[in-house]
């Protein structure tokens, strides 16, 4: 990417996504640190995109591809270090131990981990980055109505872990 | 809850509710300095080519020949290769305006997505793989230098410094295996 053409629609991307692509991200690892890793990750992919990216219409999902295929990377590499998502959980539960009132927030973010990773995704996809259940159909590449009835599912399961 | 919550199933509501007000919001300030980080990864990883031109420029006294093959174990994938830094760019190939300059940088790409840049400078062969596949493709791979290493795997863009004696380099990417030999 290069020239004011191409800076202004990183600009807009940033301030547009950023939040929402961190909120997703921290959902679905349940480690903020973690999370903005892989926020500055995606947008340095975008910045250095070979292609002279210049903004187009498909650019959330986009975004949301690459942080996705980054989390996929991620879970990979920690898997053939067979220590995976291990870390992500000893980290979370430090963090939680060290709180005697949990918060909703902690209690609802404990909860995501037990959800299947493709459950924790559309979850964190719907009320993490607020996308909606086109777009987030459009990211995972699936049929919305798959994509709707795992929300429900996973909803139900977060519900009944959290009541 | 965004505009979508209405579609929800009643039950599921007051959930959909507390994940949504639960969500993390980073303030301007941390928006910021993580936007200075992307910056500053941006500048370096387009720092690294340059310094490699600027090396180049130098005109290290060694005359460096190469060939360089490419092997696509997979059906029909086209190879097209480039040569820059040394004179002229070849109107095809790369070994023949190459292998007399005494520095340069060349690359091959396969579709799609794959590159593999080398610099050959100050006697030192620099290897830099980058795989930028269409999603939903990943962007992983493993790469191994013969005969004696190093193997490993990176996603994205990885940057190694060949050891003395290479003479070649395997890359896997989407479970197709790419295979450069290299002589002097």
């Amino acid at each position: 990417m290069s020239g004011d053409r191409g800076a202004e629609a990183f600009d807009r991307l940033y301030t547009e996504h950023a939040a929402g692509l961190l909120a997703f991200l921290t959902y679905q690892t349940g480690d903020r640190a973690l999370a903005e890793d892989i926020v500055a990750d995606s947008f340095e992919r975008v910045l250095t995109a070979r292609s002279g990216w210049r903004g187009h219409s498909g650019q959330k999902t986009w975004l949301y591809a690459i942080a996705m295929n980054r989390l996929r990377d991620l879970a990979r590499r920690r898997g053939a270090e067979s220590r995976a998502i291990e870390r992500v959980a000893v980290n979370t539960g430090f963090a939680y131990d060290q709180i005697d009132a949990v918060s909703d927030r902690d209690l609802l973010q404990r909860a995501m981990q037990t959800l299947s990773e493709e459950e924790r995704a559309v979850v964190a996809l719907r009320f993490g980055a607020d996308l909606t259940l086109v777009e987030i159909a459009e990211v995972l590449e699936e049929r919305q109505s798959t994509v709707e009835g795992r929300l429900y599912r996973a909803l139900r399961r977060l519900r009944d872990a959290t009541s | 809850m965004s505009q979508y919550g209405d579609h929800l199933p009643e039950d599921l509501r007051d959930i959909a509710a507390r994940l949504s007000a639960a969500r993390v919001r980073p303030n301007p300030i941390e928006l910021d300095e993580l936007r200075q980080r992307v910056e500053r990864r941006a500048a370096r990883a387009a720092a690294s080519p340059r310094r490699r031109r600027l090396a180049g420029a130098l005109r290290m006294n060694f005359v460096a020949t190469a060939l360089t093959s490419a092997l696509v174990m997979t059906s029909g994938a086209g190879v097209v290769l480039a040569c820059t830094g040394g004179g002229s760019p070849p109107p095809q190939g790369w070994s023949s305006s190459c292998e007399y300059n005494q520095w340069w940088t060349k690359s091959g790409s396969w579709s799609p997505g794959l590159t593999v840049t080398e610099s050959w400078s100050n006697n030192k062969l620099v290897v830099t793989i980058t795989n930028n596949p269409p999603k939903p493709q990943s962007d992983s791979f493993t790469y191994s230098f013969s005969p004696h290493g190093p193997s490993g795997s990176g996603a994205g863009s990885v940057t190694i410094n060949a050891p003395s004696g290479t003479t070649g380099l395997s890359v896997t990417a989407d479970s197709k295996t790419y295979v450069f030999t290299f002589s002097y």
